[in-house]
C-alpha cells in the first residue's frame, strides 16, 4: 500500500505513507497528545495553523472511525473540542452529494477529457438553490502555465495538486460562461452519514499536497478516492493502471455508487445563446449582433418598427450576448456597462411579458451512456492491390466516427492508436501505424461565435515511397501534422476546411525528411439517432522540402453503430503521389470497452 | 479548507475566531483538565484491540490514508 498523498504532514508516522500499521499506531498515540495552547491558534500561516491543531481535530475522520471501532474510553482518552472544525462542518448541512462533469474543453490540454468535481447540496438548497452549494474540486496548481508546457509537466507529475472548496456558481461561471462547456450533474445515492464521512476526510486533506499526474492521479482519480472514504469497498478505481479518464470515472461512479435522482444537464451560456439565436430569422440575428456591438441604437427606428414579440426577443438576446462577452472577458466592464443599461431600458419599454421559447435541446445521451474509451478493431481490406488483415488497438479516447452519444461534438482525441497489419501475400506482419496523439477540434462557427478549428497529430505511419526506379514500397515514417481552419454546421452536415503543415521524417526519404503545406476539405454527416455516420474528405500536401511530391487523397469513411459498444466501418480512398495512383479500402469491426 | 466566500466562511479560516464564548471556555477547560501525558497502558490495549480487529487491513483505514 502506498498513499497517494505526497505531503509528509499528512502522516504521523515517518513511514506512514507506506505502512498502514505504523500510521495507525502513530495516530492512536497522537490522540493522547496534550491539547495545544489556545494562544497557538490564529497563526498567520494557514498551513502552520492546520498542523498546530490537535491530532483529534486535524484527523477528525480517523478519530471518529477509530473511536467507533475501538470504543474509546473518554475517561482515559478525553475527546478534545474542535471548534474550528465544528464550525466549518456546520456550514455544509449536507443533504446530497452530486458528481459534476463539465464536458471537454478542447482549447486547454487540462480539460480536453472533461473534468469532474463534487457538489455538496445543503438541506435547504437541494434541487432549488444548487448554485449556492459548495463545490469540492481537485486541481493542479500551475502558476498560470498552460498549453504544451502544462501537458508535458502534467504528464510528468511536476505540479502539486490540492483539494479546494468554492461556491458552485463560481464553477458554473468558469466552465459554463467562460469556457462554454455544458455541465452534467449526477446526484449520488449517498446517505447523509456517508456524505459526512467524505466531508470529515476533506477537512483532513486541507492544504495537503499531492503530485498531480495528468494521466492517472488526476482530478477524477482523487475524487473517486475521496468517495471511497464515504463508502469503503466500492472499488471505484479498478482496471486500467495507466490512466483514468473523467468519462470513465463517471461511468464507474454511476455503476457502483448508484444515482439518487435524475441526471441534470446544465447548458452553457453559449449553448443557450445559440438556441435563442436559432429561434430568430437571419435578419434579426444580424440586428442582435449590431446591437450587442453598439453599431445599432436600441432606440432606433429599425428596432422600434419590429413587432413587440420580435423586438423583445432581439433586445433580450442582444443583452444576453453582451453579458456573455463581458463574463467571458471579451469586452471590458467600461465598454459594456452603458450599452447594457440602454439595452435593458429599451427592453423594459416593450410591453411584451412573454418569454421566447428557445430552450436548448438536451443531448440524447449523457456521458455515462457513451461508449467505452478503449477500442479494439479487426479489419480486412486491400492497399494498392495487396490484401491485408489488420488488428488495431486504441487505448483512448474518442474518434469523430465513433458513436457520438455522451461525447463532445466535433472533438476527437486518440492516444496510442496502433495497427498491426498482416500481409498474407508476403507472409509477414507490419506495424502499420502507431499514432502517439491525434487531436482534432472542429468547432462550428456561426453568427454569434467564431471559434478556430485545429488539429495536431504525431506518430508512426506507413507511406508508399519510391525505391529502385519507379516502384513504390511501403516504408515507415514519423509524421507530425498541425493545422487550423474553419468549420460550419450546415443542417446535419459539419463542413470544414483546414490549412495544414506536414513533416515526415524517415531514413527512406530523400535527405531523411519531407516537409510541406497542405489543405483538407471535409464533411461529416449522420443520421439523427447516430446509427450511421459518414465522412467525405479531400486532402493534398505539397511536400516541397526533402522528398518532393504532391500527395493527394480523396475518400469516404462511414460507420454503422451496432448497439452501444460495437460498430462496423467501411472506408475507401483514392491516393496519389510520385505520379502513381492506388486504391485503399477496408471493412472494420470495432468493439468499445 | 475554508469556503471562499461569505462571512461565515471567513470566520471559519481562524480557529476560535467567531466561535461562541461557551465553546472557547469549554476548549480552555479541556486544555487544562486533560492529562499532560499519554496513557501508555491504555494505548497498548487500543493497539492490541486494533490488531485483533484487523483494522490496518480494513478498506476504511486504507481509504482514510488516501
Amino acid at each position: 500500500m502506498r498513499s497517494l498523498a505526497d505531503d509528509p504532514s499528512f502522516f504521523l508516522a515517518p513511514e506512514g505513507r507506506r505502512d498502514p500499521r505504523a500510521e495507525l499506531a502513530a495516530t492512536l498515540a497522537a490522540f493522547f497528545d496534550p491539547p495545544p495552547a489556545i494562544a497557538a491558534a490564529g497563526r498567520a500561516d494557514p498551513r502552520a495553523e492546520r498542523e498546530a491543531q490537535h491530532p483529534q481535530c486535524r484527523f477528525v475522520a480517523r478519530y471518529r472511525w477509530l473511536a467507533e471501532q475501538l470504543a474509546f474510553d473518554p475517561s482515559r482518552l478525553p475527546p478534545v473540542p474542535c471548534p474550528r472544525f465544528e464550525e466549518w462542518f456546520a456550514s455544509f448541512t449536507p443533504e446530497r452529494l452530486t458528481l459534476v462533469f463539465p464536458e471537454a474543453f478542447m482549447n486547454n490540454p487540462a480539460s480536453m477529457f472533461g473534468h469532474t468535481l463534487l457538489r455538496v447540496d445543503a438541506t435547504e438548497d437541494a434541487g432549488r438553490r444548487d448554485l449556492l452549494a459548495f463545490a469540492i474540486n481537485y486541481a493542479a496548481y500551475t502558476n498560470g502555465e498552460a498549453g504544451a508546457l502544462f501537458a508535458v509537466k502534467g504528464i510528468a507529475g511536476r505540479y502539486p495538486g490540492y483539494f479546494s472548496i468554492a461556491p458552485y456558481y463560481e464553477k458554473v461561471k468558469e466552465y459554463g460562461d467562460w469556457e462554454n462547456r455544458d455541465i452534467w450533474e449526477y446526484p449520488l445515492d449517498f446517505t447523509r452519514d456517508e456524505i459526512e464521512r467524505v466531508l470529515r476526510h476533506l477537512w483532513e486533506l486541507d492544504r495537503v499536497r499531492f503530485d498531480y499526474w495528468f494521466l492517472d492521479e488526476n482530478c477524477s482519480y482523487q475524487l473517486l478516492d475521496l468517495l471511497e472514504v464515504g463508502r469503503p469497498g466500492m472499488r471505484l478505481i479498478e482496471g486500467n493502471p495507466f490512466y483514468l479518464i473523467p468519462a470513465d470515472s463517471v461511468r464507474s461512479v454511476v455503476a457502483k455508487a448508484g444515482l439518487g435522482g435524475d441526471v441534470r444537464w446544465r447548458p452553457s451560456a453559449a449553448t443557450e445563446l445559440r438556441a435563442a439565436a436559432d429561434s430568430l430569422s437571419s435578419r434579426d440575428q444580424r440586428r442582435v449582433l449590431r446591437l450587442a456591438s453598439g453599431r445599432l441604437d436600441p432606440d432606433s427606428e429599425e428596432i422600434a418598427a419590429l413587432p413587440e414579440d420580435r423586438r423583445a426577443a432581439v433586445l433580450g438576446l442582444a443583452y444576453d450576448l453582451l453579458r456573455h462577452r463581458f463574463l467571458s472577458q471579451r469586452v471590458t466592464r467600461s465598454e459594456s456597462v452603458e450599452l447594457s443599461r440602454r439595452l435593458l431600458a429599451a427592453r423594459s419599454r416593450v410591453p411584451y411579458a412573454g418569454q421566447p421559447a428557445h430552450a436548448p435541446a438536451r443531448p440524447a445521451a449523457s456521458p455515462d451512456q457513451g461508449h467505452g474509451t478503449a477500442r479494439v478493431s479487426l479489419e480486412s481490406g486491400f492497399w494498392d492491390h495487396e490484401p491485408y488483415v489488420e488488428l488495431r488497438i486504441r487505448p483512448a479516447f474518442h474518434g469523430l466516427l465513433d458513436p457520438q452519444g455522451g461525447y463532445t461534438r466535433g472533438a476527437e482525441i486518440q492516444f496510442l492508436d496502433t495497427a498491426l497489419r498482416v500481409l498474407p501475400e508476403e507472409s509477414r506482419v507490419r506495424l502499420q501505424e502507431l499514432v502517439l496523439l491525434d487531436v482534432l477540434s472542429l468547432a462550428p462557427r456561426d453568427r454569434l461565435f467564431e471559434p478556430i478549428s485545429w488539429r495536431f497529430d504525431t506518430g508512426l505511419r506507413t507511406r508508399l515511397l519510391p525505391e529502385h526506379g519507379d516502384r513504390l514500397e511501403a516504408e515507415p515514417v514519423w509524421r507530425s501534422r498541425g493545422g487550423a481552419g474553419l468549420a460550419y454546421q450546415l443542417g446535419p452536415v459539419l463542413a470544414y476546411l483546414m490549412g495544414e503543415a506536414t513533416l515526415d521524417v524517415a531514413p527512406a526519404l530523400a535527405n531523411d525528411v519531407a516537409l510541406g503545406p497542405g489543405a483538407e476539405l471535409g464533411l461529416y454527416l449522420g443520421s439523427p439517432a447516430d446509427l450511421w455516420r459518414g465522412h467525405l474528405f479531400a486532402r493534398t500536401t505539397g511536400f516541397a522540402l526533402g522528398e518532393r511530391t504532391l500527395a493527394s487523397s480523396v475518400g469516404i469513411e462511414q460507420r454503422v453503430r451496432i448497439g452501444a459498444s460495437s460498430a462496423i466501418e467501411l472506408h475507401a480512398s483514392l491516393e496519389r503521389a510520385f505520379g502513381e495512383s492506388w486504391l485503399e479500402a477496408g471493412l472494420r469491426w470495432s468493439r468499445f470497452f | 479548507m475554508a469556503p471562499r466566500s461569505g462571512a461565515r466562511a471567513r470566520r471559519a479560516r481562524a480557529p476560535f475566531r467567531g466561535a461562541p464564548p461557551w465553546l472557547v471556555c469549554l476548549a480552555s477547560a479541556a486544555l487544562f483538565a486533560s492529562p499532560a501525558a499519554s496513557d501508555p497502558a491504555y494505548l497498548q490495549s487500543l493497539l492490541a484491540r486494533a490488531d485483533a480487529l484487523g483494522l490496518t487491513d480494513d478498506p476504511t483505514w486504507h481509504a482514510l490514508l488516501h
